[in-house]
């Protein structure tokens, strides 16, 4: 890997990235960097079947899709969701009303503050890591970073716990990056989640290339068919299989109406401008679109939120796309019918320190931060939790990132002391040893 | 000291054997007590004169301690019970109990033994250990309890409907192993179920759900969105009497559909967002008591019908459209502050 493709690979992924990772998620074989041959089959062979539908447990958390919002680089909980307005803490960032009686947001929210009786701000997050890398880790996975075995994200256990709704469309897609953070994990490579670089531009490749006709296509599957099948006799084995499986599954899609999905020009102008026509807008549109066809757990990513000199310049180019994308998801949602039935989350992997330096910054902050939640069942229009007046320490309701992560898995229905081994035999939960806060539910 | 010392010795006294069942009292306790609750006891006060919590909040000096403890006993499955599978783990790993500075692992037969309890169903006989030695404040604390306290606090639909039905024969359901609709158990091993489509919605049609005739009654949740059912395909909907949400947004269902959708007395979701229903079917659904939610969006519903279904239902929300933010401006940066 040269210089240039590792620059490459901090932005966007690259195409041999995007094919070997699309491959592993939608068309259920791994990258072979992740997965030699010998732990593909390993790992795949170690729960043949999978628990496709899990013990589901019944409650009033009614969730049947996830999406989840990450601000990379840890938003200022001060700024956005707990303002702490008339505290030097608070520096010069005003709190406004919202149309949740007595729950302010930072001034940079007019728009959400309209949805803001759809909403709950989980104020009383706390973690002790402090790291941007492993703190996004701890974050998406619920376990600290070790060098000895890669956890699955929040995703893949929804999606190995609970099976995928349709079965033609991924389970768990990433907009807006993702070929570098953790997925599938230990778990069979089909987990692996599907990353689509840039919302706009949608899933790329999936046509014929021109002067390539069903008839000629048609062909040419039959081509590689013959091909393949000397080996897949003489290799009778899952990794084989798999392989032709994602070749298979890859063409039902390409078949599909469900690949209108991925497209946003299918949305009219006025919907592409509600949802404001940015990365995360974009992103957020691309998200009710995947989950209106039945994708379970979708990731928006949105960075730039490592604000450590001129904090206040920089909210103010940062928050706009995300108070128009996100109000415009909640109303809409809504309005589908879809938001009952959605949970949508919005965390970073920490807060900012409430002192503000000398280059007019704020620094890591894990001491206490806040997660927005809204739909699959959670009660909106409140905050859970809260900080000292000046946003330092959680005073009530302390809430792990185990926690949060163990109360979205108990808002979809999934079993949070279900355990799962990797490879070697370890026991895993969903959520480690988080416990769902289910007073958040209606 | 000497009280575990002696505790230990009935370990050597009592074989483990392969006829006889383990006995919880006899064989399992002097392990725990042993090599676990000098770490997981109930919250309590130490020699030290500090109150010491048990490590984990994994409780195992009563009974009530071990059942409260998610994952940590399941009854007949060893390998899904952390008790077994922490101490089964390789001497090297972290995750092992006892951890490696407290000495030693299991032994292969007190791991055995433990196992061997669990598969047999884990029953404590008469012993219930340790009472709670903290007011009950301090015991809510402990993991699971309060989330399992509250979960219980509204009934699911889904569980009065159950009520007395028995689950349809495999058979029956393995026939949706594939063909145009997905069918799963509500969860939590209740007979009802929630029906879907196995991708290419558009491909379904009022003929598909011919399908669903032998598992109509037990479909709790029917999501036909995106479909090309209509009026007709209602009729079948209407023979789910167990129906409680239904999905039909952006399909063909017109007015005369969903006036059928009156005879769905359990309903308490339905999606008609997209379609073409009016005020006459709309109308009609003021039959449904039950309802809690109708959404109404790009219908051609009229704002006098919606008027009407909702005073004639007691707490109905109806969803008529959103109210989207405002377009951004070119290149804004709203809320922008300047130091």
């Amino acid at each position: 890997m040269t210089l240039h493709d590792l620059i490459r690979g901090a932005d966007l992924p690259t195409r041999r990235h995007f094919l070997s990772r699309m491959a592993g998620s939608l068309l259920g074989v791994g990258a072979a960097g992740a997965f030699g041959p010998r732990a593909l089959a390993q790992a795949l062979a170690q729960d043949p079947q999978g628990p496709k539908t899990g013990p589901l447990v019944l409650g009033r958390a009614t969730a049947k899709h996830v999406i989840y919002l990450f601000m990379r680089g840890g938003m200022s909980h001060i700024d956005t969701f707990d303002p702490k307005p008339g505290k030097e803490t608070g520096g010069p960032t005003a709190a406004i009303p919202t149309r949740a009686d007595g729950v302010l947001v930072g001034q940079y929210f007019p728009k959400l503050a309209e949805q803001m009786d759809k909403v709950c701000l989980v104020s009383s997050m706390s973690s002790k890591q402090g790291a941007h890398s492993q703190a996004q880790y701890l974050m998406r996975t619920s376990y600290e970073q070790r060098g000895t075995i890669q956890h699955p994200s929040l995703g893949a256990w929804c999606h190995h716990l609970a099976g995928r709704h349709n079965p033609t469309l991924p389970g768990h897609v990433i907009v807006g990056g993702g070929a570098d953070v953790a997925g599938a994990g230990f778990f069979p490579p089909e987990f692996q989640p599907l990353p689509i670089g840039s919302a706009e531009d949608g899933l790329q490749n999936a046509a014929l290339p021109s002067g390539v006709d069903e008839e000629r296509f048609q062909r040419r599957l039959q081509r590689l068919g013959e091909l393949d099948a000397a080996f897949a006799q003489r290799h009778q084995q899952r990794g084989v299989q798999a392989y032709s499986k994602a070749y298979q599954e890859a063409v039902a899609l390409m078949r599909s109406s469900d690949l209108a999905a991925f497209d946003l020009d299918l949305e009219s102008k006025a919907m592409q401008a509600a949802y404001g026509e940015t990365p995360f807008g974009a992103g957020c549109l691309l998200a009710r679109r995947l989950v209106e066809h039945g994708v379970r757990y979708v990731e928006v990513m949105s960075d730039g939120w490592d604000t450590h000199a001129d904090n206040f310049d920089r909210l103010g180019d940062l928050t706009p796309a995300i108070d128009q994308g996100l109000a415009a998801l909640l109303a809409d949602l809504d309005a589908r019918g879809l938001l009952h039935k959605t949970m949508v989350v919005l965390v970073s992997e920490f807060g900012r320190t409430p002192d503000i330096d000398q280059d007019q910054g704020r620094n890591h902050y894990p001491q206490a931060f806040t997660a927005l939640l809204a739909g699959g069942g959670v009660r909106g229009g409140w905050r859970y939790g809260a900080t000292d007046p000046e946003g330092r320490q959680v005073v009530t309701e302390p809430t792990s990132i185990q926690d949060l992560n163990a109360t979205i898995a108990y808002a979809c229905g999934l079993p949070v002391d279900h355990v799962l081994h990797s490879p070697s035999g370890r026991p895993f939960k969903v959520a480690d040893k988080g416990i769902p806060v289910t007073s958040l539910f209606a | 000291m000497t009280l575990r010392a002696l505790a230990v010795l009935p370990l050597f006294a009592v074989a483990l054997t392969a006829q006889g069942k383990v006995d919880f009292q006899k064989q399992v306790w002097p392990i725990l007590q042993a090599r676990c609750v000098e770490c997981h006891a109930a919250p309590h006060t130490g020699a030290d004169g500090k109150l010491k919590k048990p490590k984990g909040g994994v409780v195992l000096d009563s009974k009530d301690g071990m059942l409260g403890s998610d994952g940590l006993i399941v009854a007949k499955d060893a390998a899904r019970s952390s008790l077994y599978t922490v101490v089964a783990l390789p001497a090297d790993d972290e995750d092992r109990m006892p951890p490696a500075k407290k000495g030693k692992p299991l032994s292969d037969e007190q791991q055995a033994v433990i196992k061997q309890w669990l598969d047999e169903g884990a029953a404590f006989g008469g012993w219930t250990g340790t009472k709670d030695k903290e007011p009950a404040g301090a015991a809510a604390s402990g993991p699971t309890t309060a989330a399992k306290a509250t979960g219980k606090a509204k009934a699911h639909p889904a569980v009065a409907l159950a009520d007395g039905l028995k689950p349809l024969p495999a058979a029956t359901l393995a026939k949706f192993a594939d063909g145009p609709f997905t069918v799963h158990s509500l969860g939590d091993g209740s007979p009802l179920l929630a029906v879907g489509c196995r991708g290419n919605a558009d491909t379904v049609d009022d003929a598909a759900l011919a399908l669903l005739a032998p598992i109509a009654s037990h479909v709790a949740e029917l999501d036909l969105a995106r479909t090309r059912v209509g009026d007709d395909g209602c009729k079948a909907i209407a023979a789910m009497p167990r129906l409680y949400d239904l999905d039909l947004r952006q399909s063909l269902v017109g007015n005369a559909g969903t006036a059928a959708l009156a005879a769905c007395k359990e309903l308490r979701s339905l999606n008609l967002f997209g379609t073409k229903a009016g005020d006459y079917g709309v109308t009609a659904l003021s039959q449904l008591k039950k309802l809690e939610q109708l959404y109404l969006w790009q219908t051609e519903a009229g704002a006098a019908a919606v008027v009407r279904v909702r005073d004639s239902i007691p707490g109905l929300r109806v969803v008529m459209g959103p109210e989207f933010p405002e377009a951004m401006e070119p290149g804004a940066a709203g809320g922008r502050r300047r130091r």
